[in-house]
C-alpha cells in the first residue's frame, strides 16, 4: 500500500492557488505550507481544520524564506540558520495543530529546499537538526542524501515518489517554477509501475529507482484533483491502496 | 466629447495569479500598475505594462500601504505623512524605471486601496500622496476623486488633476464612495451600471443615495476587472459610452485635464 500526499494550503492572503477542497478528500496526508513559499496565518488554520474533517494527517511543509519565488529557488543559506528557519515554521504549523487536538505526522521540505537537500549533507543535516526538535519522520528521496543523512541521524525515513515532476537521469526531481499539467492517466500508469517495480521512466530515458512508501502530487498541477482520482482508482485496482 | 476608463492591474504577486489583466487591457485606456506594496512584483509589472504599451493603454503607478497579506485593504494608522510621501516616491520610483525601460513612461498615479481611501479625507495624508508625486515628477497626472482632499492637495502642489468616477459604486451626500458594507453600496446590475455612468456624465455631475447631485468634472472612470462579472461590466459600459458618441481616450492624452 501507498499513502497519497499533497502539498496542500498554498494560497497567500486574498490570492487564491490550488483546489484544496476538491484535492484533500482524495489524499491521506497533507503537507501544509508554514507561511514561508506559500499561506498564511489564516490559511494554514483553514487548511489544518479541513485535513482534521477529511481524516487527513498533517505533516510541515517548510520552505526557504521566498515567497515571491514560492521557494523553487535554489538559496545560499548555512546549517544552522536554516535550521532556525525550518524550526520556526514548524513550531507554528504545530501551533494550528495543537488548537484541534492533533499532532504532527511528518516533516517535508518544500520545494528547493527538498531538492537541495537531496543532493547536499550540509543541508540535509540541517533539516535534521530541526526534526530532532520535533521527533518525526522524514519524507524523501531513497538513494540521496535525503535517505542517507536522515537514517544516519536516525530519523524515521518515509520513501517518496513524485506523480507529477520530471526525474533527471541523475535521479533528481526536476522542480520547475510552474507546473505544467500531466496526463491523469500517465500519472496512473506511473504509479502503478513505481509500485510493481520500484521504478521510473527519466526525461533522457532511464529507469530510476524509487521508493513508493508515499506518493506526492502538487495542488497546483493543473487538474490534482483527476491525477488523484486515476490514481485511486488504478492503484485501488491493485488492491494496494486504502484510506 | 472623450473619456478615460481605468482599472487597477498587475496585481498578481509571485506563483499567485489575480484577474483578467489580458481582457481588462482590452477594456481600459489608462491601467493603474500595483507596484509591489499590494500586489504584483518586478516581473509583474514589467509583464502587465509590456502587456499595456502592446494596446496603446496608458499607464500609471498605483501606491499603497506596504501590506501584501492584506492587499493594501487594511487601515494602517499613526503613520507619519512624511514617511508616507517617501513610501509613495518609492513605489512611482520603481514603476517609473520599469516604464521607462520599456519606452512607454508613466502618465498618472492612483493611490490604492485603504492608502486610497484615506488619501480623500485626510488631506495631510492627502498632501503627502501630492507632494510626492509633484517631487518625482510634475508632469504626473493625479487621479483624483473630485470634492475631496486629494484632489485639493493635488491642485495645491500645481498638478494636474485626473476626476474619478466609479462605475459599480453609489455615493454618500460628501461626494465620497459609500461603504462597501452597506448593502447596495456595490451595484452588480449591468444595465444599472451603466446607465448611471450615463448620466452621471451627461450632467457632469454625481447623484449621491441622499438625493443630491453634486456637479463635478469627469475625467475617467473606474473599472474592475476581478473576476467574469467585473470584466463582462466592463466591456458593455466600453460598448454603451461608444454608443452615445464617446471617443474613448487616455485622459493623458491630448494635453490631458488642464484643471
Amino acid at each position: 500500500m501507498t499513502l497519497i500526499n499533497c502539498d496542500m494550503g498554498e494560497s497567500f492572503g486574498i490570492w487564491r492557488l490550488g483546489d484544496d477542497s476538491r484535492i484533500m478528500p482524495a489524499i491521506h496526508i497533507a503537507n501544509v505550507a508554514c507561511g514561508f513559499h506559500a499561506s498564511d496565518f489564516n490559511h494554514m488554520r483553514a487548511t489544518v481544520r479541513l485535513a482534521k474533517q477529511h481524516s487527513v494527517k498533517v505533516g510541515a511543509h517548510p520552505s526557504l524564506p521566498d515567497r515571491q519565488g514560492f521557494g523553487r529557488r535554489e538559496m545560499k543559506i548555512g546549517r544552522e540558520e536554516l535550521a532556525n528557519c525550518v524550526i520556526y515554521q514548524i513550531g507554528a504549523l504545530k501551533g494550528f495543530l495543537e488548537a484541534e487536538g492533533m499532532t504532527l505526522h511528518h516533516i517535508k521540505p518544500h520545494g528547493s529546499l527538498f531538492v537541495m537537500a537531496s543532493c547536499d549533507p550540509v543541508i540535509a543535516h540541517a533539516i535534521c537538526d530541526a526534526a530532532d526538535v520535533f521527533k518525526v519522520p522524514l519524507i524523501g528521496l531513497i538513494e540521496t542524501e535525503h535517505e542517507r543523512v536522515y537514517r544516519e541521524r536516525g530519523h524515521a525515513f518515509i520513501p517518496e515518489f513524485y506523480l507529477d515532476l520530471d526525474y533527471s537521469d541523475e535521479g533528481r526531481l526536476i522542480v520547475t517554477r510552474e507546473h505544467a499539467a500531466v496526463d491523469p492517466d500517465a500519472a496512473a500508469e506511473r504509479a502503478l509501475r513505481a509500485l510493481r517495480e520500484g521504478l521510473v521512466r527519466s526525461v533522457g530515458g532511464k529507469d530510476i529507482r524509487v521508493g513508493t512508501e508515499t506518493m506526492c502530487l502538487h495542488s497546483d498541477t493543473p487538474g490534482a484533483d483527476l491525477i488523484a482520482a486515476a490514481v485511486h482508482k488504478a492503484l485501488g485496482m491493485d488492491g494496494r491502496i486504502h484510506k | 466629447m472623450k473619456i478615460d476608463l481605468n482599472s487597477d492591474l498587475g496585481e498578481s504577486f509571485g506563483a499567485w495569479k489575480m484577474g483578467d489583466d489580458a481582457a481588462m487591457l482590452d477594456i481600459v485606456t489608462s491601467a493603474n500598475i500595483a507596484c509591489g506594496f499590494h500586489a504584483g512584483d518586478p516581473l509583474v509589472m514589467h509583464r502587465t505594462m509590456s502587456a499595456a504599451k502592446e494596446r496603446g493603454v496608458s499607464i500609471g503607478a498605483h501606491p499603497s500601504f506596504l501590506d501584501l497579506w492584506g492587499f493594501g485593504r487594511r487601515s494602517i494608522l499613526g503613520e507619519r505623512p512624511d514617511d508616507i510621501e517617501k513610501m509613495v516616491i518609492y513605489q512611482i520610483g520603481a514603476a517609473a524605471a520599469l516604464a521607462q525601460t520599456l519606452g512607454h513612461p508613466l502618465a498618472h498615479v492612483k493611490t490604492h486601496g485603504t492608502l486610497g481611501n484615506m488619501a480623500m479625507v485626510d488631506i495631510d495624508l492627502a498632501r503627502a500622496v501630492a507632494r510626492a508625486v509633484r517631487l518625482f515628477d510634475r508632469d504626473l497626472i493625479l487621479v483624483a476623486m473630485p470634492g475631496l482632499a486629494l484632489e485639493k492637495a493635488g491642485l495645491e502642489q500645481g498638478l494636474r488633476v485626473a476626476r474619478e468616477i466609479y462605475a459599480d459604486r453609489t455615493y454618500d451626500d460628501d461626494g465620497n464612495l459609500t461603504s462597501r458594507k452597506i448593502p447596495g453600496a456595490v451595484i452588480e446590475d449591468v444595465a444599472v451600471a451603466v446607465k448611471r455612468v450615463l448620466t452621471m456624465l451627461d450632467e457632469q455631475a454625481i447623484t449621491t443615495v441622499g438625493g443630491r447631485t453634486l456637479p463635478v468634472t469627469i475625467d475617467t472612470i473606474c473599472v474592475h476587472g476581478d473576476n467574469a462579472h467585473a470584466v463582462a461590466m466592463a466591456s458593455t459600459l466600453r460598448t454603451a459610452l461608444e454608443t452615445a458618441g464617446y471617443t474613448l481616450e487616455a485622459f493623458s492624452k491630448g494635453g490631458g485635464p488642464q484643471n
